[in-house]
Formats: structure tokens, sequence, C-alpha cells
């Protein structure tokens, strides 16, 4: 148990990423048009098809709107006005050996609790660190290597492992899927690749840690996980970017892929930049990720622990195709100010006897925006298909909001789908009964608060539960009353 | 270019003159404003998140003609398969959209209880109708909306003074006599309930023989304090009938309203029913049941706006589809902020019969206030097969053993309706159900 102190104190530290570190950076100009993305394939020394393929996306991307059916609100974003790519000029593109990254670098990481030398770091956990627009270390390759799994950077796997990359790359987010994803497949700039061969048990946490440092870019990165027959791999994901004015755009793509008696756990800590107590500034987190469990048997999981983001729209899903194939989606997300989420899933049964679990917890405090919106489809096909959902939504105060649009759309009988959901406050009772056993009223809504998204917080790796859980008590801040 | 729109534009020319309250002036421009609208907007499109499921082409692509005059020649004795009861019940019977004095029974109507027909009602009182009549909504998803506020051809005045009962229940009986030409009907109902009134309403849709048609309906129920009103509808047409529906219902304090539908045929139904909850513990209660088979398609939309605090709403939905039945149920609960104290739920529950048969459900909350109790669910699944098979190891044959779970499954619902009269009703017209013919 904290004691009061402890929670005042990370009341007040507020948002304790939001140092800028001082490192010269490569930034080309703003603007869009092929000529940027030529330069940008340019500057990665990517194959031929990588090139094509980017500017198949953006001319696929030119002739899209900007969807607007999310209960979300922003300005409109002019993409002219944000740089499509930025490095840390001092390093290296090739450097491996971490004695060659700068030590500015390493130092932002620690000062992130991310250690990137590999006698610091935790262990058993293997970190890609992606800085801007660039991968600036992997840790732990050699080790990964031995049992044939390649964990580098995107960059790196374009070059090096084309053939993988070019059979997997898209086939889950095509280009075209939507807007967002289609404007990162023509600008992506780095992210994170992983494949697992057939048969092998990955030893470490993977763990990719996203850094938005410079002013004014837009961080799109792309992550293309595979899991190759009778694999596992847990990994991991953690975001945070300084504290600017000026609204920030991140657009990623994510891609699972789980063959035959594959499993992929997925677990992202989203701590994205929130903007100030008046909705000034923050990150606009618009992020397609979506997995397939292609093969019989194949798990995918997501966990997300969303509590940054001025804006968070996002619908980690996946596709069922494997026969006995099983999805699940665990879900908290915090919105306190004038945050904004429209978060959910999305879990589309094509094989037999494929199973979904949906938990998803949303808080809402101060003028915060939550909203669920998930779809259940189970096609005609799916035999003795199985989902369960529940959303919960916690308010805390009188100025927030919590929605839930719950989609089921079922066209196959043998199928059994639930759904079902509550809205609430914390009760005057529930808040009297902690106090009575003398824990201040922060404490008890600290805890009334960690016992409503308990069942989340256990499906994290323990690290990053631990990380979570203190997120969610700096992020009330202010909204205990 | 002929548009369904502009045709139904052109049907408006010719007819306006002869539609009621044309010598109304206030009457005609409401007339002239909801086509207007519906010139704008046209047919709403399924690129609309509200008719995302809905067939809606196939609806309006269809011209229809529209009848200025009652079918005259029926018989009462025509009217008894579809008759609650044929004594112990006020009734009113339009036939193709048209209200028939002869066919209606308002014997011994309670001093206070006024119920006429609102095509007769607009030559004596139009005034008094323009305040109910005024649609306030307009969206480029009203378009069948703003149709009937252009073309409404009559349909049921009911009034109840404060204090007065009605013991028995009133039946708006819609009758469409349907033949090759095939015809729109397009009824406007309005239903006031003075403070600490009380009525059963039962609103009923039939067809007699087989061709298309169409039915536009919209019905506003306003409810004022400690009144209670139970509004029953029934939608009972044939199978290749077209109906769009939309209930407005406006609550204020203590009110009550008693929502119950029963969904059994047409082609393609629609049916919308919204709640406003306008005053200090008003209550709503939403109940629907619907039987879909063959190709059928079952859409229901419920919205329940919370404007005040303390008010209550809970709604059950259940759906039964048997083959290639399409059902949707779409229910929007919103509480805006500074709402305390709201209480509302909501359920839908759908049985699967057949592999053909699809179910979308889409229950929402939109909560802007935290002092609330809301809570929603949704279930899809079949019959339990260990139920049926303990059904049969008891000497119940298949079928029998099926039909008795698919009784129990909507006998919640049945057990609800009052008073016993309609309840039998609504039992006979559930127990001639075709789901008892899926093998």
């Amino acid at each position: 148990m904290l004691d009061s102190n402890a929670v005042n104190s990370a009341i007040s530290q507020s948002y304790k990423h939001g140092f800028v570190t001082a490192i010269p950076s490569d930034t080309i100009p703003t603007g869009l048009d092929e000529g940027v993305i030529r330069l940008i394939s340019a500057k990665k020394r990517e194959p031929e098809f990588m090139l094509a393929w980017r500017l198949a996306a953006y001319r696929h991307w030119q002739g899209m709107t900007e969807p607007r059916w999310s209960s979300v609100r922003y300005p409109t974003i002019d993409y002219q006005n944000i740089s499509y790519y930025s490095s840390p000029l001092t390093n290296n593109p090739d450097s491996i050996d971490l004695k060659d990254v700068d030590p500015k670098l390493l130092a932002t990481y620690e000062k992130l609790g991310i250690p990137l030398s590999e006698r610091l770091s935790l262990a058993g956990v293997a970190v890609d660190a992606v800085f801007d627009s660039v991968s600036v270390a992997t840790t732990h390759k050699k080790k990964l290597a031995k049992l044939g799994i390649v964990f580098c950077s995107m960059s790196e796997a374009v070059r090096e492992h084309s053939a993988l990359v070019q059979r997997f790359l898209g086939s889950v987010v095509p280009p075209g899927d939507n807007f967002f994803a289609a404007l990162n497949a023509s600008v992506f700039s780095d992210g994170s690749f992983c494949y697992i061969p057939p048969g092998v048990r990955c030893p470490m946490e993977l763990s990719t840690y996203f850094r938005i440092n410079a002013a004014g870019t837009g961080q799109f990165e792309r992550t293309l996980i595979i899991a190759d027959k009778n694999s596992y791999v847990s990994y991991l994901e953690g975001c945070t970017a300084p504290q600017r004015d000026r609204h920030q755009l991140h657009a990623a793509v994510v891609e699972l892929i789980a063959m035959e008696g594959a499993e992929i756990k997925y677990s992202t800590v989203q701590n994205w930049y929130p903007g100030d107590a008046e909705g000034n500034g923050g990150i606009y987190n618009f992020v397609t990720k979506r997995g397939e469990c292609r093969g019989d048997r194949s798990r995918i999981s997501w966990t997300q622990v969303e509590t940054g983001s001025a804006i968070t729209w996002k619908y980690p899903s996946v596709i069922l195709r494997g026969e006995g194939s099983v999805g699940r989606f665990h879900s908290v997300a915090l919105t306190n100010n004038h945050q904004q989420a429209d978060t959910g899933t999305k879990m589309i049964h094509i094989g037999h006897n494929t199973r979904s679990t949906i938990l998803s917890k949303g808080i809402s405090a101060g003028f915060g925006h939550n909203a669920y919106r998930g779809l259940v489809k189970v096609l005609a096909g799916a035999q003795g298909a199985r989902n369960h959902s529940q959303c919960d939504s916690l308010l805390l105060g009188n100025t927030c909001s919590a929605h839930t649009y719950p989609y089921i759309e079922v066209k196959n009988k043998t199928s059994k789908v639930e759904h079902e959901a509550t809205t609430s406050r914390i009760s005057e009772e529930q808040l009297f009964y902690c106090q009575q056993r003398g824990l201040s009223r922060e404490q008890a809504v600290s805890l009334i608060v960690n016992g409503f998204c308990q069942e989340v917080l256990r499906e994290l790796p323990m690290e990053f539960s631990v990380e979570a859980r203190k997120l969610l008590e700096v992020n009330l801040e202010g909204s205990v009353g | 270019m002929n548009t369904p729109v502009t045709l139904y534009r052109d049907l408006f020319t010719e007819l306006e003159k002869s539609l009621p309250g044309y010598d109304s002036l206030p009457l005609r421009g409401l007339r002239q404003e909801g086509m207007q609208h519906f010139m704008d907007k046209g047919f709403p499109s399924q690129r609309l998140e509200n008719w995302k499921y809905t067939p809606v082409k196939a609806i309006s692509q269809k011209i229809y003609h529209i009848n200025n005059h009652a079918c005259q020649g029926l018989d009462p004795s025509d009217l008894l398969p579809y008759l609650i009861a044929p004594l112990g019940v006020y009734r009113l019977v339009f036939v193709n959209g048209w209200f028939s004095q002869t066919l209606s029974d308002l014997h011994d109507l309670p001093d206070g209880v006024r119920v006429e027909s609102m095509a007769k009602l607009v030559k004596e009182a139009p005034d008094m109708l323009e305040p109910y009549l005024k649609n306030k909504k307009s969206g480029s998803d009203q378009g069948f909306t703003h149709l009937n506020d252009a073309l409404w051809s009559d349909g049921a005045y009911i009034h109840l003074s404060p204090g007065t009962r009605l013991e028995r229940p009133l039946h708006l009986f819609f009758l469409t006599a349907t033949s090759k030409k095939s015809m729109m009907t397009l009824p406007r109902n309005i239903v006031v309930a003075g403070a600490d009134s009380h009525a059963w309403i039962v609103e009923s849709f039939a067809s007699l023989g087989h061709f298309p048609h169409m039915t536009n309906a919209h019905s506003t129920i306003v409810l004022h304090d400690h009144a209670h009103v139970h509004h029953l509808l029934h939608l009972g047409e044939n199978h290749s009938a077209q109906h769009v529906g939309t209930v407005e219902s406006t609550q204020k304090g203590d009110s009550r309203l008693d929502s119950q539908l029963f969904s059994f045929g047409g082609e393609r139904t629609r049916q919308e029913i919204h709640v406003q909850l306008a005053g200090e513990q008003a209550e709503c209660s939403l109940d629907g049941l619907f039987i879909g088979n063959g190709r059928q398609h079952m859409d229901f939309h419920t919205s329940i706006h919370h404007t005040h605090a303390n008010t209550r709403s809970q709604q059950l939905y259940k759906g039964i589809l048997a083959g290639h039945a399409h059902g949707v149920f779409n229910g929007i609960i919103t509480v805006p902020p500074h709402v305390h104290h709201t209480q509302s739920n909501q359920l839908s529950t759908n049985l699967l019969l057949s592999d053909t048969a699809e179910i979308d459900t889409k229950p929402q909350l939109e909560i802007n206030s935290d002092a609330v109790q809301c809570s929603h669910g949704a279930t899809v699944g079949s019959l339990d097969p260990e139920a049926l098979f303990y059904l049969q190891s008891r000497g119940l044959d298949a079928s029998t053993a099926r039909n008795l779970l698919i009784q129990g499954f909507a006998e919640e619902l049945l057990q609800r309706i009052t008073p016993k009269l309609v309840q039998n009703w609504i039992e006979k017209h559930f127990n001639k159900g075709e789901y008892h013919h899926e093998s």
C-alpha cells in the first residue's frame, strides 16, 4: 500500500517523460509528396520493391478521405505541415554495437527507465529502441540469433530479410486498409521486425520502446511479428514523448501473424504525452493494429493500458482464420483532463471452433471522453464459435463521459456470443468503507481503480504491470474529489 | 430524371389539395416543409450508421401509389380474424390508411376521453394538432418520416383529460386491402395522456390478401405528470409487405410508459421507438419480441434520452430467427451531463434457429454524467442441445421439445402483457408463428 505522500508526490509529478533530448537531428522539411517518399526510401537504402510498395500506397492514400465516424473530435490535420522523417544525426544506421550509439541517446533511454546496455538491461527483456524515425539500438540480438529468432529494426529487416518482409508485410493490414494505414505504408520510417522460427519458444520478452523527440514530426512506425509453427513470443511496446504545446501525429501499424499452433502475446503500455490540463498539445495516437491467427490452434492476445495521448483511436483486432484459434483483448483506457479515447477491438470469427474474449475497462475523469467500440463478427462458416465480451466503464466526476458501442453480427447458429457492459461511478459507500478503515480519499480511489483494472493488469508481464499501476495513479491527478 | 423521390414529389403536388389539413395554412405549411426536407435529403442510404443493416434500397426503390379515400365494401365479419375480441375493446379501424366509421366501435367511451379520426379533426380544430404534428427532427436519416410528414392520410387522435382512465383497451387497427396496384399507407397517430390518466392502447397492422404494399407509420405519444400508458404494437402484415414505423414519446414527471412490440409479419420491417424522459421520476420500459423466418428482415431501433434526473428505463428485446431471416437490434441510451441518479438497463437476447439466419445487435450507451447506474447486455445463441436431449429423454418428440424451448424463451415477454384479453390475442399470434415448420 502506498502512503499518502507517495500518491501526492506521484500526482504532483504529472508527466515525467516530458523532457527533450538536445541532440542534433537530421529532420527533413515538412511536406509530403512522392519526392519525400523517395527520399525516405533512399535514406534507408531500401530495395526497389519497398519503394514501389510505398509509392503504390501513397497513390492510394491520395484518393482517400480522412475518416470522421469516430466519437473523437480534433481540428483538421495539415498533412503538409508534418516532417515525415527525423533521425538523430549521430546515429549511424549500421551501428549494431552499443559502443557506437551516441551516449546522449543511451542517457535518454536510461532516464526513461529503459537501459539499453546489456549489462544493465532487465534480465530477460530484449529491447528495440526507436527514437523519432529510426531504431537506435536492439539488444540481446546475438543470444536470440542462436535460436534462429530474427529481432531487429524494420529498416534492417527490409535490407537483410527482404524475402520474409516481402512475403508478410501488408498481408494483415493491406497498404490501402484505411486512411492512416495507407499514410503509414507510404512514409513509415522504422519499427521492429520479429520472426520466430518453427518450434521455438522465445526465451525472453521482446520489447520496442518508442520515443518521439523532435518537434513538428510525426512518427510512423511499422511493426511486423511472425510466429511460425508452434512457436511462442511475448512482445511489449512502450511509448513516450516530450511535452510540447503542438499536437503531434503518431500513426503506426502493427501486424501479427500466428501460424499453426503459435502464440503471440502483445502488450502495450501507451504513455504518449497527453497534453496539458487545458487540452493543449499531446499526441494523436491513430494506430492500426491487427493480428491474424492464420494456422489452426494459434493464439493472439492483445493487452493494452492506454493512459497517454491527447487522442487514442485504435482497435487492435484479431482475424480468427485457423480452426480452434483463440483471440483475446484486454484493455484499460484512462482519459483525464481533455483526453479522448475511442478504442476497442474487432474479433472476426472465420474458422471452426474459434474463441475470443474481450475485456475492456474504461475510466474517465476530468473532461475525459472514453468510448468503447467493438465488433464481434461470426461468419456463416464459423461453426461452434464462441465469444464473451465485457466492457465496464467507471466515471470519476460529472464532466466526463463514457460511451459504449458494441457491434455484434452473427451468421452462424452454432455460435454463442455474449456481451455485457456496465457504467457507473465509485459509490459513496465504497469510499466510505475504505475511509472508515483508515485510507485517505485518494488512496481509496486509487485502490478501487486498481481493483477495477485488476483483471487486465494481471495479463501484463510483471515489470509492465508495475509500471502500468503507477501510470494509472499518476494520470488520475486532480480527478479525486 | 424519374427517381422515386421526384415521383413522390409529383404525387404530392397531385394529392396535396385532397389531403387533410389543406385548408389550414399552418398544417399545409408543415406538409410542404416535410416534402421539402424529403426532397433535400431523399431516402436514407445504407452508408448512414443508423441504416447500416437495413436494405433500404429494397424498401424505397419500388413506387407505391397512395390512396386518397377509404376502401368501401368491407364487412365487419371480414375483420373478425384480426380483432382482439369482438366485445370489450374500443376499436378504431383504418382501411387503406383511412378511417372507417362503420367498422369502428367507440361505444361507452368515458367522459373526458376524446378519440377521433385525425382527418376529421384537422377540419374542426387544426390549431390543436399543429404542435404535435411539427417534426423537430430533420436529417439525412429521416427520409421516411419526412415522407409521412408530407403525405400522412389519417390516424387516431386520442386525448385523455387529467384523471381519466380508459378501462378497456383501445385498439387502433390498420388494415390494408392489397391489390395488384401496390399501395402505400401513411398513418399518423397522436396520443396525449393528461395528468394522472391511464390507458391501454394497442396499435396493430395487418393486410388482406398477399400483394405487396407498404406502410409508413408515425405515432406521437405525450405523457403528462403521473400518466401511465401501455402501448402495444403488433406488426402482422403479409410476407410481401414493407413496414417502416416510428414512435416518438415524451414523458413528463412521474409518468410511465410500457411499450411492447410484437413483430411477426412483413417482408421487411423497421420500427423505431424514441423516448424522452423529460421529467423527474419518469420511467419507461420497452419490450420487444420478433420472429423472423423465410427471407424476412426485422429491424428495431430504440433510443432513450434521460434528460432529467431520477429517471429510469429498461429494455428487453428478444429475437427468434429461422430460415434466411435477418434481425437487427440497435438501442441507444443517452444521459447528458449533469443529469443524476438515472437507472437504465438494456438487454438484447437472440435465438438463431438456422444456419442461414443472421442477427446484428448493437446495444449502445452514451453516458455523460457520473451519477448513473447503467448496464446493457446482448447474447446470441441457439437452442441448448442438452436441454433438447433432456426433454426428449422424457418422452417428448424433437419438434415438441424444440417448440417448448422456443416458447420458454418468449414466455417472459408474453407474460408481461396486460390485460389478459390482449395477452391471449398475442399468444394466439405467437403460436401460429412459422418457426414451427422449421426442421
